[in-house]
């Protein structure tokens, strides 16, 4: 038998939990629209929350990793035989390739020689173990356990052993995030070579991306090799990131060269462009001498 | 809410926390990243669906949305929409607990699978509301039999492991009757 004040207290939880409900819901469509709006505290919030939570789970992958490590050790013992035949065979064509590549060496030393060629911008890295990935169909990412204490700074290409794996869209102090090149909103400048034609390399949520905004098919062919073209000057240019391949509706796409089934440690890069000098207000002069070079007359002719 | 805050009820309250925790921790362990590999299962409903079922008490509204929350956050998920979705289906299945009690498993792993499609249409919505991109269908299909299995699972670790289940519950209302 239930009294009334039973029932009075039961209707004042039900409104309770109504009004948190309504709370939860605004609150959820207010972050929903912020992160629709680019807004950087969705942003930083992630980064906080993986910052603060990121030891811990380094703590519980650890057991995972044991576990997959073993399935990849036995899954490798099953391919010794046949990697064994492809490695023979790669040996045999890159004895070949060996002596080309020691010959277009000096050759190359030499028209540098001639040239005056520039040395390359001062490029450094740090190295990342990824500890978390998205695990959802919803985005492509992956969240490495080096941040900005470590120098990492948005924008910055991550690459392993092969080639590009992506860039860092966020970074917190201990942890950075990647957006792969794989997902739906990578989009990265590139050049094909040998011919040196131009393009946007864009994610779709396949393993092969797509080529956009080719300036050129001519002198183009399947095979060619696609690196980073260094334009906006956020990515060194000339990093590997893979081979090009047509498909059977006629749009050229990317095998990447990066390794995304075997990725456990990303090289997070550092990279400083060459300095360009494009107006004078850099240079330290005094008053008089900065006038003359506004004015293009030396101050010695005045006298 | 509706209980007073005592001790053993404190005590499921953080069990429910940490396991919240280790189900992201598994959700977002780095197993495949490769633009073809399987989504992860969502550990982290199957465990809140069960719960609601069978511990109401200890899986409070604001404690689901906190750590469907930090989910969204931690997996790049937007924000908000897979948090709302899981507070919405555990309040679901709290409310309609009662008509679960006396219903063999399998088809309250239909219902809960039932449930968890309509939570993945929802956030399809959602984003397609906002004009994201919203994810592809085929890799919603794969997250929603991959956690519908895993519902399985979770529902026996819990009721062997950690002895949650309805006997409590159809005692008291057997009593009753």
């Amino acid at each position: 038998m239930r009294t009334s004040g039973d029932l009075s207290e039961r209707g004042l939880n039900r409104t309770i939990n109504r009004v948190l409900l309504g709370l939860i819901v605004v609150i959820s469509l207010v972050l929903l629209i912020l992160w629709r709006m680019d807004n950087p505290r969705v942003e930083r919030l992630r980064m906080v929350l993986a910052d603060a939570l990121l030891p811990s789970m380094s703590w519980t992958n650890a057991p995972i990793d044991v576990g997959s490590n073993m399935l990849r050790d036995y899954e490798n013992f099953l391919e010794v035989y046949e990697q064994n035949r492809q490695l023979r065979r790669e040996i045999q064509r890159l004895q070949a390739w060996r002596e080309t590549a020691r010959q277009l060496e000096e050759e190359n030393a030499q028209l540098r020689a001639l040239n005056k060629v520039r040395l390359a911008p001062r490029t450094t890295f740090v190295t990342g173990d990824i500890v978390a990935d998205s695990g959802g169909p919803f985005l492509q990412s992956a969240l490495v356990n080096v941040g900005r204490l470590d120098g990492v700074r948005d924008g910055s290409a991550a690459v392993d052993g092969n080639g590009v794996v992506g860039r860092v869209v966020g970074v917190g102090e201990r942890a950075t995030r990647l957006l792969l090149l794989t997902d739906f909103s990578s989009r990265l400048p590139v050049v094909i070579q040998p011919s040196g034609r131009r393009a946007i390399l864009a994610g779709d949520g396949t393993s092969a991306p797509m080529i956009q905004f080719l300036e050129s098919e001519e002198q183009v062919r399947p095979g060619n090799l696609v690196e980073t073209s260094g334009d906006g000057g956020v990515f060194p240019p000339n990093l590997p990131v893979g081979r090009l391949v047509t498909t059977n509706r006629k749009d050229w796409r990317v095998i990447l060269s990066a390794d995304f089934s075997r990725l456990e440690f990303v090289r997070l890069i550092r990279y400083e462009p060459d300095t360009q000098i494009d107006q004078p207000g850099g240079l330290i002069v005094d008053g008089a001498d900065q006038s003359a070079l506004e004015t293009g007359v030396p101050t010695g002719a005045e006298e | 809410m509706a209980d007073t805050l005592t001790l053993p009820l404190i005590l499921r309250m953080l069990g429910f926390t940490l396991l919240g925790f280790v189900a992201i921790s598994m959700e977002i362990a780095p197993l495949g990243l490769t633009a073809n590999a399987m989504p992860s299962p969502d550990i982290l409903f199957c465990l809140t669906a069960y719960c609601a079922l069978r511990r109401p008490e200890a899986v409070p509204m604001l404690l689901v949305f906190a750590l469907g929350l930090s989910r969204d956050l931690l997996t790049d998920a937007p924000p908000g929409a897979g948090a709302l979705t899981l507070v919405l289906a555990a309040v679901f299945l709290m409310e309609a607990r009662g008509w679960f009690i006396h219903r063999p498993f399998w088809m309250e792993w239909l219902c809960v699978t039932i449930i968890f499609a309509a939570t993945l249409a929802v956030q399809w919505l959602l984003l397609a509301a906002t004009f994201a991109r919203p994810a592809v269908a085929q890799d919603l299909a794969w997250l929603l039999i991959i956690t519908a299995g895993s519902y399985v699972f979770v529902a026996l670790l819990l009721r062997v492991f950690l002895q949650v289940g309805y006997a409590d519950e159809k005692t008291r209302l057997g009593s009753q009757s």
